[in-house]
Parts: C-alpha cells; structure tokens; sequence
C-alpha cells in the first residue's frame, strides 16, 4: 500500500517540525506549505490524502479562507478534486477555556472535519489523523 | 448660591459649549423670572387685600395696570428666554423695567412716604448677583435717580401726590428736610446693600471658579489615566499574543523529543525535557490567563456577539468539560438546576470563561473525595449561580485580597504549587463588563461559596 500523503500547511516551521516527526515515524508522508497561497497551490497539485491547516497564518483568518476556497462550491472552482480531502484545523485555544470551535456546532459555516489545539500532542494528533483517514477510506 | 446637581446638570446638556459662569448666569435668570411672577402675584393679592380688607384708599385701577404689565412683561422673558444671545444685557434689561415698575408702584402708594421703596433693596441684591460688579453700582445709581426724579417731581407738583390718608395723615412729600431725609437714607442704604452683596457674591464666585478649575483638572487627570491604563492593557495583550506562538512550538517540539519522535533519548534526557515542558506548559496557561485578563479589560461588546443563554446549559457544558479533572480527584460535581430555563444576555465565550474559572477552582482546591455545588438562583433582577465547595477555604484576610491580579492565598499556594494567580481577575473583570457582581463566602478550612449574579 502506497504512502498516504499528509498536507501541513502552517506559517510556523517548528509547528510543521513538531508534527512531521510524529507522522513520518508512522509512515505517512508529509508535504509542506508555509502560507495559504504556497498550500492551495500543493494541494492541488499533490492532491493529499489529508490537509492539516493552521487557523492564523499572515491573518487571523488566512486558514479559514484557505479551507473555504478546498470547499468551494462553484462549478469551476480550481479545488475541485480537493473538495472532499479531510481537514483537521489547527487552532491556539487555551484548554480551560474549552473549544471554541467544535465541528458539530460549526460545520455549518466552517467546512473542516476537525480540530487540534497547539501545543501539539502527538499522541492527539496521530489519533485524529488516523481516525479522518480511516473515515475517508 | 446654593445649585441643585441636577438643575446644574441639566443646564450642562442643554447649553453645551458655555461658562460655568454664564451657566450660573443662566440659572439665575430664570429663578428671578420665577421670583417676578410671585412678586406680581404679591402685589395683585396685597393690594386687593388693602383695599377692600382693611378698606384703605388706593388707586386701584393704576396698581392693578402696573402689575398686569409686570406679568405681560414676564411672559415676554419667559418666552424670550431660550433665544437671548446676551445674558448680561437681558438681565440688565429686566432690573431696569423692575426699578421702572417699582417707581409706578411706589407713586401710587405715596411717592416717597410709601413702604414699598423698601422692595428696591431686593433689586440691589439681584443685581449684585447678576451682574459685574460695575454694572451693579451703575444700576444701583439708576434706581436712586429714579426715586430722586419721582421725589422731584411731586414736590414740584409737575405730577400729583398720592396721599395714603389711613397711613400717613399728614403728608410730608413736600417737606424738604424730611425729604433730604429720605434720600440721604436710601443712598447710604441702596450702596452699602450693594457693596455687601456685591464683596460677598466676588468671594463665592471666585471660589466657585477654583473648584471648577479643580474638576477639570481632576476629569483631565483620570481621564489621562484611563487612557494610559488602556494602552498598557493593549500592549500587554500584543505582548502575551506574541508570547503565545514561540511558546506552543516550543512545547509541541518537546512533547515529539519527549516521545521519541527525534529518536531515542536516555532517561535522564528524558526527564529533564519533562521538566522544560512542565515548566513551558505552566508560561503557556499565564498567557492565556492574561490573555483572557486583558482581553475582557479593553474589549468592548460588540452587540453581535451577545446572545440569549440559557444558563443552565451553560453550567452542564462546562461540567462537562471539567469532568475528567474532577474525576481524577474522585470529585463529585452536583448541579441542583432550576426547572424552566433561564436565559441571560451574554457573550457565550465570557459565560464560559466565567463558569471555567470557578468551577475550575472549586475542583482545585477541594479535598479529595468531595462534592462540588452548583446551584442557580432566580430573582426579579438578578440571576445568581452559586458554586461551593468543601475545600481548604479562604482566610479573612484573604478574601479582601483574592480578587487581586497575581494574588495567591499562602494556604492556596501550599496546597496546589501551580496557578498563575488570574482566574478570579479574570472573572472579576468579566462580571464587571456584564454590571455584574461576584462575591464569596469562606472560612479558614471551611466551605466556600462564590456567587455570581447577572443583572436582568
């Protein structure tokens, strides 16, 4: 069975150091971007089997944006083969405050499948990786 | 003068842009125009009284005449009254048709023998008040020529003399010496009145000034401050967001090394990366203590934003989220909640934040194996949840202090090292935002109860 291929995207190059190590000692294999242009652009190219997408990149807002055009549906959106790729959304909420987001409260307006907080757990983050790709499959 | 806060308020609103002494001016004006419909009222009372009460003869017809033009003339000052451009000329206006009427009076009721020359003296005063200094002498000197020019007049018989037969019998507005009399007493009267009234009036205004300078300058001052609180609050929340990043690469790499992920690492490696992640773990939970701290300092409430919660819902979810912790200390948490829902306005995030914090605390700081409750109480103003647990509780002293940014109790620090000293600023700060209230209920070892009431 061939690799499954894992898009991080995130301006934050030891975020995308603290997750690829985890990932790729479980074989997946893992491509970078480090802003919303440079990840849309790979993504279509490489059409991975999972997005990871961080929230705040040069905006506040840069992951949401990047996650609606992935979701786009216009008939001649540009992403159309990446309209059905998992993303799991990557988001700096303090753990006490509990999630602000929540897929099941705000599918409706946030196309992505689910969350993780930074700091990045590794045993959180291959839990949720392998549950998405597993429900994909 | 003695100025009601709220008529001074009011004036505040009304005539923006103005002195306080022009204000005051104002102010005045309008309680003379008042003391003018009393007088005309006084004199149209007493004069009918006199007549035919105690049947003393009076030319009624040219008395009433005079005090109906009083009143025409007050009706034109009331309605007159929001359109003046001068204030002081409009005053000066009103004293000289004053002393004018007060002349036709004084003429009807016996030229210089009638009491009512008495009655100048209030004017003098009015002026004092009303006016500068010079121009209250000038009016003064103004009245006095026209009690000198109705004297004049009568004792020259150019107009007739009205003689009041049941008071004066005899008429003696043709004597000259009582005449001189009379005068002499008016002018040393009339100025003296004015040079009291006038020092007296300078000395209250003047201080009046001072403290009106001093509120200025006190309103300047905290306004200033207000200003400089909320910058720093803005740049400690640039700051604390700064921190937040570099801190979450930090912990996300160690927590990889800790794993394994960057190959294998001896146990003594190991420990020490534990050490740093505990120690990264504690600076990230103060940025978002402050984070929060900060953020409901100088965030304002968008209308957005604020929605109907139901309260009861809010306190399940956020047992929910506590659970675990709870668990691990064998915690039972117990929610008494009300049978219909009640919904407070609210911005869902802060409500969190506020119920996170406490019940968060309770867990804390509860004896192991204990129970946690939670209860909502209903009233027409207010909803309160109160949150109590049987824990290591707060020392008199303490509780004047917990509410402090940074304040620890030394029996809290003893019993749990970890905390960053904010969770009730935090709360505090929020209620605060709602015109809430948050108040506690503790002893040294005993049972604590915070409560937290919103307005409805």
């Amino acid at each position: 069975m061939a690799k499954q291929k894992i898009l991080i995207i995130d301006d934050d190059a030891d975020i995308i150091e603290a997750m690829r190590m985890p990932l790729e000692a479980h074989s997946y294999d893992v491509i970078t971007a480090n802003c919303g242009k440079d990840g849309l652009k790979k993504a279509r190219e490489e059409i991975p089997d999972l997005i990871i997408l961080d929230v705040m990149m040069e905006t506040d807002t840069e992951g949401f944006h990047v996650a609606y055009e992935l979701r786009s549906e216009e008939p001649v959106s540009l992403y159309k083969e990446c309209k059905t790729i998992p993303i799991l959304m990557i988001t700096a909420v303090s753990k006490k405050k509990g999630m602000k987001f929540s897929p099941e409260k705000d599918e409706a307006f946030l196309p992505v499948d689910e969350f993780i907080e930074k700091p990045i757990q590794p045993k959180d983050l291959l839990k949720k990786v392998a549950e998405l790709l597993a429900g994909k499959g | 003068m003695p100025q009601n806060a709220n008529s001074h308020a009011k004036h505040y609103t009304h005539t923006p842009g103005k002195t306080s002494l022009e204000k005051e001016l104002i102010e005045s004006l309008s309680r003379f125009i008042t003391f003018r419909w009393i007088m005309a009222g006084g004199i149209g009372t007493t004069v009918l009284f006199v007549t035919f009460a105690l049947s003393i003869t009076l030319p009624l017809q040219s008395i009433l005449i005079t005090t109906l033009c009083i009143l025409i003339f007050n009706f034109f000052c009331t309605s007159y009254q929001k359109h003046v451009k001068s204030y002081e000329t409009f005053a000066n206006l009103q004293i000289s048709a004053d002393w004018l009427a007060l002349v036709f009076l004084a003429h009807y009721t016996g030229g210089i023998e009638s009491p009512v020359i008495c009655y100048f003296i209030f004017h003098v005063i009015i002026s004092a008040i009303l006016l500068s200094k010079k121009k209250c002498y000038l009016q003064t000197t103004f009245a006095l020529l026209l009690i000198l020019i109705l004297s004049m007049l009568e004792y020259f018989h150019i107009i007739p003399h009205v003689q009041v037969k049941e008071l004066f019998p005899t008429p003696s507005y043709d004597k000259s010496l009582y005449l001189v009399a009379v005068l002499f007493f008016c002018v040393t009267s009339f100025y003296i009145s004015a040079y009291l009234a006038t020092s007296v009036n300078n000395r209250l205004r003047k201080r009046e000034n001072e403290v009106v300078a001093l509120k200025d300058s006190v309103t300047e001052a905290y306004n200033r401050l207000e200003a400089l609180d909320r910058e720093k609050s803005e740049f400690t929340f640039k700051v604390t967001h700064e921190l937040r990043s570099p801190l979450s690469a930090i912990q996300s790499l160690l927590k990889s090394i800790e794993e394994g992920y960057a190959g294998e690492i001896p146990q003594k490696a190991r420990n020490l990366i534990l050490r740093s992640e505990k120690r990264t773990g504690l600076l990230i939970a103060l940025v978002n203590d402050l984070l929060d701290l900060v953020s409901g300092k100088i965030g304002t409430i968008r209308e957005g934003e604020i929605k109907h919660i139901n309260i009861n819902e809010a306190i399940n979810n956020s047992i929910q989220l506590l659970q675990e912790k709870a668990k691990a200390k064998e915690i039972k948490i117990a929610f008494e909640s009300m049978q219909k829902p009640v919904f407070i306005r609210v911005i869902p995030e802060d409500l969190d934040l506020i119920l996170t914090n406490l019940i968060d605390n309770a867990i804390k700081y509860s004896k192991k194996a204990s129970s946690i409750l939670i209860r909502s109480v209903v009233t027409e103003k207010t909803v309160t949840m109160e949150i109590s647990d049987i824990g290591i509780g707060i020392g008199e002293e303490d509780i004047k202090r917990i509410f402090e940014e940074f304040y620890r109790a030394d029996n809290a620090k003893e019993f749990e090292l970890e905390g960053t000293g904010l969770g009730l600023s935090i709360v505090k700060n929020l209620m605060n935002r709602y015109k809430g209230s948050i108040t506690v209920q503790s002893k040294l070892g005993e049972k604590t109860t915070f409560f937290v009431s919103f307005p409805v």
